[in-house]
């Protein structure tokens, strides 16, 4: 009695497990596979812009202060509460002064001549990515269906690990099914946790939109509408305006008050500064930086450690350190950081993305492995020809070459093209249409995931070759200026796209070779082991 | 209690709190002035947003001044009608009516043209965007769908005839 009690324990946790998976898959594949781009997103911004193709230099070395005479001469620029971003910062290489009510100058550091910012009208391509990722094209819709289903992925995730616990895969099967079974549980064994913290943050980030303004709501016994009204006060410090003197005093060299941080607190990387009462006796700067000895609590949105100086005198007014915050501030900071990754280098990057593509990978082959259990159902009847399938497999492997259209086309429109990036856009979405008209053309899925892929490489590879030509830096020019983060991109999309074209290579053509395909690799195995 | 509600309100917090909402209060001081003040809601300043007052018959800009750091200005009060916008930036514009002069607005002269009704827009003047790539993707998107359609049907007959000579 016990024992068939938790059989039908064990079944309905696994069909659970099934039904949910097969809902929230594909949109969390999705969500993943452009917060893969997301995670490189310092790196594509510098990458799309023809305005970043600049030499960037120390920090400690560049004449802020004749970019901000400049900045002011224009009448109309806010004169109080002005930010500088300093070069490095979200990998950008340019100085950018700006304030929160005005559009952002930027300026060649070692030149000092003004950029000629592209505009979201222009270029686009790093931040559309980051939105798929989060499903913002479909506004509140994309966000809200994106949040549930990060919500979902955490039942899918709870459930899946009960499963391994219950069943113990002994994961020794020799058929296709028990493959990609043996992925799908192996990597989540491995990846689960961060997977798990990664969508829970997310989930926070979605979903917090329609469960922040109720609770608010009710915890202001009705005066707050919004959650920043609750807890903003104590997220973020209050800034008191300092008291203007009126009397025009001479300020310091930016550069000479950045080295006085510094020794200030040398743990910190600067990343802004923020200028109050500027050219009065009474200014003062406030420097903002990264610890990077102590991530997950400072460098994001709620606590930046900061240097605050007096601007014609260099005194140290004010050392604010990671730990001066208080415990919700580093809760806060710990959940958006998780997702965020702030300020992290490019090869703890490179491993959250890799850990996140595996994820991906596991999700892909638990719907193959779901797929492959109901086209079993027909074997030898008919050819198995599902909407599901299609849909799948349009979904998961024909936004590849999608997406590497939107790379291609980022340097083959011209710039000067009038709604350049709406048409780019409307290209992406039409090619990604286009793989699922492609996928219902062809009968054979296998046989249109490998055009995919195969289609999807060259894309990956053409788009650097493009930006090499229309960008006017070959290769070895971003080799000798020194442009390494742009060549970077360049490498990654070639070694992408030959991955793409390796893989669509050794991939099965049809369901008769793919049912040997994996048992004969294990087969080979077996024998070397012998 | 306090310490867990706050702890929940935390968590719940969205990503939005990067662009927290502007706050507008206009306060008369009764005398002849009125005192604007713009802040983030979450308390933060919003000094550098732009101050306008505009007239509401003819949208004519009577006053128009960025916020110091103290995120307050005091402006004397218009004699004819209008409103004060507050422009944080897209989306963050915030519009409220102005409040009268102690011995209340004076009776603005409407011009003819202005008095004109404004055409009335009819169902042929729409437009599926304003530019064409759009209007185009989604034609294309559309052919793309009924063609998907069409090839699904006719990949579905083409099996079940094979089905059929089996």
């Amino acid at each position: 009695m016990q024992e068939s009690k938790s059989k039908l324990f064990k079944q309905r946790l696994f069909r659970i497990h099934i039904a949910a998976g097969v809902i929230f898959s594909i949109i969390m594949y999705i969500a993943i596979f452009f917060g893969i781009f997301a995670i490189l997103l310092p790196y594509i911004k510098t990458w799309e812009k023809p305005s970043r193709h600049i030499q960037t230099t120390d920090i400690f070395n560049i004449d802020y202060n004749y970019m901000i005479n400049k900045v002011l001469e224009d009448e109309s620029f806010p004169k109080d509460d002005i930010l500088i971003n300093l070069p490095g910062r979200m990998n950008d290489p340019a100085v950018i002064i700006t304030n929160p009510f005005v559009k952002p100058i930027a300026f060649n550091p070692t030149t000092k001549e003004r950029l000629e910012d592209e505009t979201k009208e222009k270029s686009h391509l790093a931040d559309f990515l980051n939105e798929l990722h989060y499903g913002q094209p479909l506004k509140l819709i994309g966000r809200l269906s994106f949040g549930f289903v990060a919500v979902g992925t955490l039942v899918l995730t709870i459930t899946g690990l009960i499963l391994i616990y219950l069943f113990k895969f002994a994961n020794k099967g020799k058929n296709q099914q028990a493959v990609f079974s043996k992925i799908h549980v192996k990597v989540f064994t491995w990846a689960f946790l961060p997977f798990l913290l990664i969508t829970l943050s997310g989930a926070v980030m979605n979903v917090g939109l329609i469960s922040s303004g109720p609770i608010s709501k009710i915890v202001s016994k009705g005066q707050a509408k919004a959650i920043d009204e609750v807890v903003g006060k104590v997220l973020f410090e209050e800034n008191k305006p300092i008291k203007k003197l009126n009397e025009p005093t001479k300020m310091l060299e930016l550069k000479e008050l950045l080295k006085k941080a510094s020794k200030v607190n040398p743990d910190l990387t600067f990343k802004q500064i923020r200028l109050k009462n500027w050219n009065d006796k009474s200014s003062q700067v406030e420097i903002v930086g990264y610890n990077p000895y102590k991530p997950f609590l400072n460098g994001g949105i709620f606590n930046r450690p900061t240097v605050t100086l007096n601007a014609q005198s260099g005194k140290l007014i004010k050392n604010q350190k990671v730990m001066d915050k208080v415990w919700p501030v580093f809760v806060a900071e710990g959940l958006f950081f998780l997702h965020f990754l702030f300020g992290i280098d490019i090869f703890s990057r490179i491993i959250v993305a890799i850990i996140m593509a595996l994820c991906a990978i596991a999700i892909g082959f638990a719907m193959m492995l779901y797929l492959e259990k109901k086209a079993k159902k027909y074997d030898k009847k008919i050819t198995f020809y599902h909407w599901l399938g299609k849909f799948t497999l349009a979904s998961m492997i024909g936004v590849i070459p999608a997406t590497g259209v939107l790379f291609l086309l980022q340097w083959l429109l011209p710039f000067s093209l009038e709604h350049r990036v709406l048409w780019q856009q409307g290209i992406f979405y039409n090619v990604w249409l286009f793989t699922l008209f492609w996928s219902f053309f062809r009968i054979n899925s296998y046989q249109a995931s490998k055009e995919f892929l195969y289609s999807g490489g060259l894309i990956f590879i053409l788009s650097a070759f493009i930006h090499s030509i229309n960008s006017g830096f070959s290769f070895f020019e971003l080799i000798s200026f020194n442009l390494k983060n742009i060549l970077a991109v360049d490498i990654s999309l070639i070694l992408f796209g030959a991955i793409l074209i390796y893989i669509a290579k050794k991939l099965p053509s049809n369901r008769s070779e793919a049912k040997s395909f994996w048992i004969l690799n294990k087969k080979v195995k077996y024998e070397k082991n012998i | 209690m306090k310490k867990i509600s706050s702890l929940l309100l935390i968590l719940l917090t969205p990503i939005f709190l990067f662009s927290h909402s502007l706050v507008l209060s206009v306060m008369d001081n009764e005398d002849g002035t009125i005192t604007a003040q713009g802040v983030f809601n979450t308390g933060q300043s919003a000094a550098g947003a732009l101050l306008v007052l505009e007239a509401l018959h003819n949208k004519e800009i009577l006053f128009e001044k960025r916020l110091p750091a103290s995120n307050e200005l005091t402006i004397d009060i218009p004699k004819i009608p209008y409103q004060i916008v507050l422009d944080g930036g897209e989306g963050h514009t915030v519009i409220k009516d102005g409040i009268a002069p102690p011995d209340g607005f004076k009776e603005v002269k409407v011009s003819e043209k202005s008095k004109e009704k404004p055409k009335k827009r009819s169902r042929t003047d729409a437009t599926i965007a304003t530019s064409n790539a759009v209007t185009i993707s989604i034609l294309i998107a559309f052919i793309l769908l009924l063609a998907t359609i069409f090839i699904s049907i006719k990949n579905t007959n083409k099996l079940l005839l094979e089905l059929k000579n089996k």
